[in-house]
């Protein structure tokens, strides 16, 4: 039995929100799966049933109720459950084992494109020649021009932006990718050049696990669709 | 199939390992109880309101505040494993010099304003031992120009600077002698819209450059965003919430996190 790159276990996800009269908003429960090295599992739902929640949880980026996200690092035979470590594992864990496009850009003010894709490069140590290299292919291949390259992106377009937040997440190997509507704001140029990166980093062995509306770019890079409605992989 | 979960243990020593940092001047003034580790090229943003209790720790950290009880233990690469508390004064106090640096809010509390800048930062360079006066004036003016002040105002006094000048010449007296931590309190605080998003860039920067570890005071959310990587979320001299700037911004679990992170105005 292969050894799975993530496991998620009886996840459950609620928002208690304090101020607005304490209401609760269920999102999901009981969502079990494993994703493996090599494949793309597509999440599907309705708007509202947790797909964008559930790829955060695994980021860390937001606290799950009770279950386990436990990640499988190949390198080194260890596993982490992303919703039990320390904050500190996480920054790490992020750094060098998963990548994440989210779904609203956010942008640091006045950072050039260029640098902003050059980062997690710095941060594992490469030159700046190297990693300005590695940029410039991605963007070159993305389609931002370079006179772009030098300006931050709070003035770019939202398709332009995604696909300055696509280059820096593509710019290293990662064993898990998160994708959240990585083609939404996309022309059919560009998303088929993004669906090109999928298959590639699928090849490399890569984990992916995304969200797409769009039933044709699903159709491309899919293996497997988990749908958060019913809990089951389809 | 070998698990990691809670408790974890370090895999690597954190730099700054807090225990128990009480310091009261009244029911729930001040600071108590407060637990926290800092890693090496970490920033660690401590935020709150007015009367949270967040400089009052931040000045124990400095030692310009003598904590009721706790544990302070840091890693000094000479040294080993020091318990900070324990220290004689003059041991605190050259430590305060050399591994570590402080920013204060004011620049007036940091810097000499009647001598020239660069005296001030040559008088850093010189505690550390530096004595061959061309090479210090030749650092001191690299390092005015790291901070984007200009190197011809070596000799001019802080006093004619404005506040932004004075910030940034406090932080290359700080960084002159690459601090391994470095205390900020409100580093912008006080300073114009514009003067301060130049500085914020210019802390980033450094910061990451020279991987120094950071405990930052603010209350304001926009700067925690902009710097930490984790936050501790203050308030009545107690730590009610800790985590991953992002996971605080995003999905902030208590009460009081949940109307501070409301608060912020987003661009």
């Amino acid at each position: 039995m292969a050894q799975s790159c993530l496991q998620v276990e009886q996840l459950e996800k609620s928002f208690m929100l304090h101020h607005q009269s304490g209401v609760t908003l269920n999102v999901f429960k009981d969502i079990s799966f494993n994703a493996y090295p090599g494949e793309c599992v597509v999440l599907q739902g309705e708007s509202g049933q947790g797909k964008s929640t559930l790829l955060r949880c695994m980021y860390a980026n937001y606290i799950s109720d009770s279950g386990a996200i436990i990640f499988h690092d190949d390198d080194t035979g260890e596993n982490f459950d992303i919703t039990r470590v320390s904050p500190h594992r996480i920054l790490k864990l992020r750094r060098e084992k998963i990548a994440y496009v989210s779904q609203f850009l956010n942008v640091i003010p006045r950072v050039p494109a260029m640098q902003v894709v050059c980062q997690p490069m710095l941060d594992v140590g490469y030159s700046q020649s190297k990693a300005q290299q590695r940029a410039e292919e991605l963007l070159t291949r993305l389609n931002i021009p370079s006179r772009l390259w030098t300006l931050s992106p709070t003035t770019f377009s939202g398709g332009e932006r995604q696909r300055i937040n696509i280059a820096r997440e593509f710019s290293l190997y990662r064993p898990l990718i998160l994708l959240d509507e990585p083609t939404a704001s996309l022309d059919e140029k560009n998303s088929a050049i993004v669906v090109e990166l999928i298959r590639e980093a699928k090849e490399q062995g890569s984990c992916v696990i995304a969200i797409f509306h769009d039933p044709a770019n699903r159709e491309a890079v899919a293996d497997r669709v988990f749908d958060l409605s019913k809990g089951v992989m389809l | 199939m070998m698990m990691q979960g809670a408790p974890e243990k370090a895999f690597e020593q954190p730099m700054l390992e807090v225990k128990g940092l009480t310091r009261l001047y009244g029911p729930n003034k001040g600071c108590q109880r407060i637990d926290f580790e800092l890693y090496r090229g970490e920033i660690l943003g401590i935020v709150g309101e007015s009367g949270s209790g967040k400089s009052t720790l931040l000045r124990c950290l400095a030692n310009l505040e003598k904590a009721d009880h706790g544990q302070l233990l840091y890693q000094s690469p000479d040294q080993g494993q020091v318990e900070l508390e324990k220290l004689a004064e003059a041991q605190r106090r050259s430590l305060m010099r050399s591994e570590w640096g402080i920013v204060h809010q004011n620049p007036r509390d940091g810097l000499h304003l009647d001598i020239s800048a660069g005296a001030n930062v040559c008088e850093r360079l010189m505690g550390q031992g530096a004595r061959h006066y061309g090479q210090i004036r030749a650092r001191t003016k690299e390092w005015m120009q790291r901070v984007e002040l200009d190197p011809a105002r070596i000799d001019d006094k802080p006093a004619a600077f404005s506040g932004g000048m004075q910030q940034r010449l406090q932080i290359a007296c700080n960084l002159v002698t690459s601090p391994r931590l470095l205390l900020m309190d409100e580093p912008t605080g006080g300073l114009d819209v514009s003067v301060q998003a130049r500085l914020l860039d210019l802390l980033r920067q450094l910061v990451h450059e020279l991987g120094v570890s950071v405990v930052l005071v603010t209350h304001d959310m926009g700067v925690a965003r902009l710097l930490a990587d984790r936050l501790l979320v203050m308030r009545h001299s107690e730590i009610i919430e800790t985590g991953l700037t992002d996971q605080i911004l995003d999905d902030p679990q208590m009460p009081y996190t949940q109307l501070l992170v409301s608060s912020i105005i987003r661009a």
